[in-house]
């Protein structure tokens, strides 16, 4: 496999993995909250359940996935001999 | 082939600097606490909390005070992940951000979470699509990125004036917060034979005091006061957990104030409080900073902003803070492409427990105001309701003779809402000192990070990069510093000649941002083809429509809201670019070949090539 072959292997890696996450986000913080009013006749902890996932829930999710998103690109990295030198 | 890179160091002892300063803010609490037990008076004891932090970070400024260009523009790049996250975090959630959204809360309920989703969703897109391709260029402004980016002046000049405008709304519209805060504890000017007026007396202390901690070290000030004032921030916490644990027997406030709404559910019931539960455009509904009385149910969603709104405003929170230009040279400030993801992920973390700290904190204010206040009549008002009467933080109407009348008319201010919970909660009087020098410091860390912003992009940009190329680093720290004079300025004059609503100032200042910048640096690092010209046209045109749609009235398109007129500039920005890339001109050599690079995220940054490059292109010099 030639240098720019690789090169865009990677790179086509990386683009999907990151279009995933984005529609993640979106999905998390602008569709989830829709259904606020239907999921709050639902109580969790006491809060109400839409609520909570929307503005609880949801963030913590994205705080690992985003985590998971990070190992993902290092992995990638790697896997495509992209050295980190530092 | 091997390379040598030059790592910057990192201070083996920021740790221990940091504890310090938390030790001796923590030993002032204290003391305080103890003097007050004392008979120290109170207006002394609110002077000294509000007054010693920002002495601190004025001395932390001085401390770091720097003629270094690389330290004063880009804080030497050595700043490690954590305490890097820490300046963004602060600045992020910034005074108007943090005490607008507690009041959001307090009057619109849970929709208001609209506004910390959004502004956590952008930290988390811009780790998400910008980070280590952003790092790789290693510029130090947004301008400059987009300089690397494409080779061309032009595309730099313009996106540099283009920032100027929201991080100059941001900064007005925290120091004017600033000023409003300050207001309720320092002594009038008269008193001190000043003879200002308060108004102005007040917001030019606090601008004042934000220029100089970061006109002497630049970037370099603001990351470590950032640090300092993000610990000054959590003081917020002291107060939110004692009342947690006097109302719910529990210290963890964030996951207890489910409670709180029940009770505030049923109080609302009983009481009839809830006189308005339709939702209305986004610019109505939105909480403003004149004094109003509770109306709104605290649990039903959308009962304040209409579905539409909601989504729209987290879009443009979302996508102004990803590609706020005041936001992005924070990744510049790590040593390493890998360190700033490891950044990135400290800040999903950290403005995590901010977005679920801020809440909890409104909602136990609105428990505590509304079991005491809202609907009781006056002879059964309790003492601390006369406390914040005098403070001006709440007003009761004196009408003595109709107590139930008057009762209901309790009004409350969106922008001082935070300094309620202690008096309410009975603590003591350092705890309301506490949390006014939290916001104080949230907005203190917003402030000066849009003014080195600004300051950076004036002398590096347009300065440096198209009226004189051959400046002296000296001269560059001269034009920066004198920026900063001048926006401070120009700052203090605006804030004396408007009303200004802090947090419809920011969120527009965002929704400008994502028009302006969102589609252009999205497609710059993922669409090859993009163009010079495509870029310039996106941003003009994202500009324009969003500076436009700002200023409408009504709903004038769609139901998009005025306020989140992002919703509108971003689609046309993006249309705009890939119209003018596709059709007219090829992307030159250059832009494919630093597109292709930008996608590497190792080796050798942009910057530092085009510096190799141009260092080597110099004639020798004459012996």
């Amino acid at each position: 496999m030639s240098d720019d072959d690789a090169k865009q292997a990677y790179w086509r890696h990386i683009r999907r993995l990151t279009f995933a996450m984005t529609l993640v986000i979106a999905g998390f913080t602008m569709l989830l909250p829709v259904f606020m009013p239907a999921l709050n006749a639902y109580r969790f902890m006491r809060f109400p359940l839409g609520y909570f996932l929307a503005g609880n829930a949801s963030l913590f999710a994205l705080a690992i996935l985003l985590y998971a998103f990070f190992g993902g690109q290092q992995r990638s990295d790697r896997a495509h001999n992209v050295t980190l030198q530092f | 082939m091997t390379l040598n890179y030059s790592t910057p160091v990192v201070n083996p002892r920021l740790g221990s600097g940091f504890a310090i300063f938390a030790s001796a803010y923590t030993c002032l609490v204290l003391m305080l606490v103890i003097l007050e037990q004392l008979g120290l008076s109170a207006l002394t004891i609110d002077q000294l909390i509000v007054v010693t932090p920002a002495f601190f970070y004025i001395v932390i400024g001085f401390m770091t005070r720097t003629v270094n260009i690389e330290d004063f523009f880009a804080a030497g790049q050595r700043v490690p992940p954590f305490y890097n996250a820490l300046a963004l975090t602060s600045m992020v959630f910034g005074g108007s951000i943090l005490l607008g959204s507690i009041g959001s809360f307090f009057f619109a309920g849970i929709d208001a979470i609209a506004i910390l989703t959004g502004c956590f969703a952008g930290l988390v897109l811009t780790g998400v699509l910008f980070v280590p391709h952003l790092r790789k260029a290693g510029a130090n402004t947004l301008p400059g990125f987009l300089q690397l980016r494409f080779g061309r002046n032009g595309v730099r000049l313009a996106a540099s004036l283009l920032m100027i405008v929201p991080c100059t709304i941001i900064l007005i519209a925290e120091i004017a917060l600033g000023g409003k805060i300050v207001s309720y504890f320092l002594p009038l000017p008269q008193t001190l034979g000043i003879s200002l007026a308060p108004a102005a007396f007040f917001t030019l202390l606090v601008c004042g005091s934000a220029i100089l901690t970061v006109v002497l070290g630049g970037m370099r000030s603001a990351t470590w006061t950032q640090g300092a004032q993000f610990i000054v921030f959590l003081g917020l916490l002291a107060p939110l957990v004692t009342v947690s644990v006097m109302r719910t027997n529990l210290p963890l406030p964030q996951l207890t104030y489910g409670s709180q709404l029940e009770e505030l559910k049923s109080l609302e019931a009983s009481r009839g409080l809830v006189t308005v539960s339709q939702p209305q455009p986004l610019s109505i509904s939105l909480p403003g900073p004149a004094p109003a009385s509770v109306s709104r149910p605290s649990e039903r969603a959308f009962s304040a902003f209409r579905p539409i709104d909601f989504v729209l405003l987290v879009f443009c929170l979302a996508a102004g803070v990803a590609a706020h230009p005041a936001f992005l040279p924070r990744l510049s400030t790590t040593p390493t492409i890998l360190s700033s993801r490891r950044s990135f992920g400290w800040v999903a973390v950290i403005a995590a427990f901010v977005v679920l700290t801020i809440p909890a904190y409104a909602f136990f204010t609105k428990a505590m105001a509304v079991e005491a206040l809202v609907g009781v009549p006056v002879p059964n008002l309790p003492a601390w309701s006369r406390i914040l009467q005098q403070l001006g933080l709440i007003s009761l109407p004196g009408n003595q003779f109709d107590p139930m009348n008057a009762a209901r008319g309790v009004s409350f201010q969106r922008d001082s809402l935070a300094l309620i919970l202690p008096v309410a909660g009975g603590l003591p009087r350092v705890f309301f000192g506490l949390a006014a020098a939290s916001a104080l410091a949230a907005m203190a860390a917003c402030a000066a990070g849009h003014a080195v912003a600004i300051a950076n992009t004036v002398s590096d940009d347009i300065f440096f990069g198209f009226l004189n190329k051959a400046a002296s680093p000296g001269r560059r720290l001269l034009i920066a510093r004198l920026t900063m004079l001048a926006s401070g300025v120009f700052v203090f004059a605006i804030t004396q000649s408007q009303s200004i609503d802090s947090l419809r100032w920011v969120i527009s200042a965002f929704s400008l941002s994502a028009g302006t910048f969102f589609a252009v640096l999205t497609l710059s690092v993922w669409w090859r083809r993009l163009t010079a010209a495509g870029a310039l046209a996106g941003m003009a045109s994202g500009f324009l429509v969003t500076a436009f749609y700002l200023s409408a009235s009504g709903t004038p398109l769609f139901g998009i809201d005025p306020l989140t007129a992002a919703a509108a500039g971003v689609p046309v920005s993006f249309a705009a670019s890939i119209f003018v890339s596709l059709f007219l001109g090829q992307p030159g050599e250059y832009a494919l070949e630093a597109v292709d690079e930008l996608r590497i995220p190792a080796g050798e940054t942009l910057q530092s090539r085009a510096l190799r490059l141009a260092a080597r292109a110099k004639p020798p010099r004459p012996a």
